[in-house]
């Protein structure tokens, strides 16, 4: 082998044979006695010696695939950074879920982290707990404990509720806007009696949702019904779903609860009141109750 | 936020981006980044996750934790790729740990990783990315080095070449592996 020229550029022709350990015995012998004498091969060795293990360490087991994210999802991310952009400028109402990519700066203003969890009915998230109003007419309204949340009464006018993980429902007193407002009649989605409808007007910080129900059966004890946004890439496997909350219904089977919710009936125009059970798999879910919006 | 120094064009740029993302222009600059990088992060979340499902909502939740975080990003402490990946991370362990995070449109061909091994499943996809881009000479050497383990010579006898030519090979393929990795903001110098 021809003396080595380590003042050239690419250095030790073994360097990067050295660092992959791809050199053959003898080499690997020539160069380790090598290298500890030559500034530039201890530098080269240096300087590659960090890729070369990454590329070692590159597991194979990560197979190359080639799927590629619904077309739809630009469409829904690029709506879910807006929206989470627009309940931060709505204070002082509403409180950061705590932002875990790095620390508070003492003194900043505080910024909404809450965004709209949109998920499929079959997945139960028991870490979100949010609540309503009560209802109106013979039954009691509850949102149930299946999601954690964190509540803070405000100050006359103004209230909030933050859900932590998926979810959050806002709720605000303030007048809300006459400009913008939706009515979405509900339908019995297999047949049957039950019937319902939800008006949903624009507010400064979401959107304040009159929902009343009529002929619903008492589910029993172990189910309840939740109502759902569903947003028009719905699909299976594809969940375009937003939660807006869940409630018990009476003997009576009728009710009239108001909700609050970001989530814009433009984007999510379709409503479903479905039946489920808590803890489940949420295979079970079956929609009752289904509408679109019409503008009022 | 400071994007002096930023070596490259396209690093430059999406310092640009993330600094107007900064000042509340949201809607031209993140749908820009996101054309960059959903598919990656994607791929990313589908690996990681095990579940179609579950990194839809990782990549949601990168882009809006991006605008959240902006105003903290600094171009000289490394790039967008790195830090919307470095984000990635985050996100997918926070999903993971969710009780409700059941795997919904399982993927057939993808077993989810344990924990410890998101880190090293995003190396590996970045290596993987990176040897895609080289050319078809650099990443065939590189490749007979990795998964089958030949040496320098036995390189040079499979592929018919002489063994100069295998080592000159490698010294430029594992060069352009690391411009390519370097490219796509992840710093394989450290």
């Amino acid at each position: 082998m021809p003396p080595h020229d380590s003042n050239s550029k690419r250095g030790h022709p073994d360097v990067v044979g050295w660092v992959l350990g791809a050199l053959d015995p003898v080499d690997a012998k020539r160069f380790a006695k090598h290298a500890p004498s030559c500034a530039t091969c201890q530098a080269n060795v240096s300087e590659l010696e960090p890729l070369a293990r990454l590329f070692r360490d590159s597991v194979t087991e990560v197979k190359p695939t080639a799927v590629k994210p619904p077309v739809d999802l630009r469409r829904r991310t690029l709506a879910r950074v807006e929206w989470a952009a627009r309940l931060a400028d709505a204070e002082p109402a509403l409180t950061s879920l705590g932002d875990r990519t790095g620390p508070r700066t003492p003194g900043a203003r505080e910024q909404v982290t809450v965004t709209p969890r949109q998920i499929v009915p079959e997945r139960k998230n028991a870490e979100l707990d949010s609540r309503v109003t009560r209802a109106q007419s013979g039954s009691t309204m509850r949102i149930s404990g299946r999601r954690r949340a964190s509540v803070r009464a405000l100050s006359l006018g103004v209230a909030a509720a933050v859900a932590i993980g998926i979810g959050v429902t806002v709720w605000v007193s303030r007048p809300a806007s006459a400009n913008l407002a939706f009515t979405i009649p509900l339908h019995a989605a297999h047949g049957g009696t039950a019937s319902g409808q939800a008006y949903a007007n624009h507010a400064q910080t979401g959107w304040s949702i009159q929902l009343t129900v009529r002929g619903l059966r008492d589910v029993g004890p172990n189910r309840f019904y939740e109502c759902w946004y569903v947003g028009p890439g719905n699909r299976p496997g594809h969940p375009d779903l937003i939660a807006a909350g869940t409630f018990t219904i009476g003997r009576s089977g009728s009710a009239t609860m108001r909700m609050w919710s970001a989530a814009d009936p433009r984007h999510f125009p379709t409503m479903q009141i479905a039946s489920e059970q808590p803890g489940g798999t949420g295979q079970d879910s079956h929609v009752i109750l289904s509408g679109s919006i019409s503008a009022r | 936020m400071s994007i002096a120094h930023v070596e490259t064009q396209r690093a430059r740029e999406e310092a640009e981006l993330v600094a107007k993302i900064a000042t509340g222009d949201i809607g031209v600059p993140v749908a820009e980044l996101y054309n960059r990088y959903s598919d990656r992060l994607y791929r990313f979340g589908v690996q990681v996750l095990g579940d179609a499902g579950l990194a839809e909502e990782m990549v949601q939740e990168c882009f809006v934790r991006l605008w959240r975080t902006a105003g903290r990003f600094d171009a000289d402490r490394g790039s967008v790729a790195a830090y919307l990946f470095v984000i990635a991370r985050s996100v997918a362990s926070d999903v993971r740990r969710r009780p409700s995070s059941r795997p919904l449109v399982p993927m057939d061909d993808v077993q989810p990783p344990q924990a410890d091994n998101v880190d090293r499943i995003l190396e590996s996809m970045m290596v993987r990315e990176g040897m895609d881009a080289l050319s078809p000479a650099h990443r065939e050497v590189l490749r007979l080095v990795h998964e089958e383990d030949l040496t320098q010579s036995q390189i040079a006898e499979r592929l018919g070449l002489p063994l100069g030519t295998v080592k000159t090979r490698l010294f430029h393929g594992l060069r352009a592996l690391r411009t390519a990795l370097i490219e796509r903001g992840f710093d394989a110098t450290t």
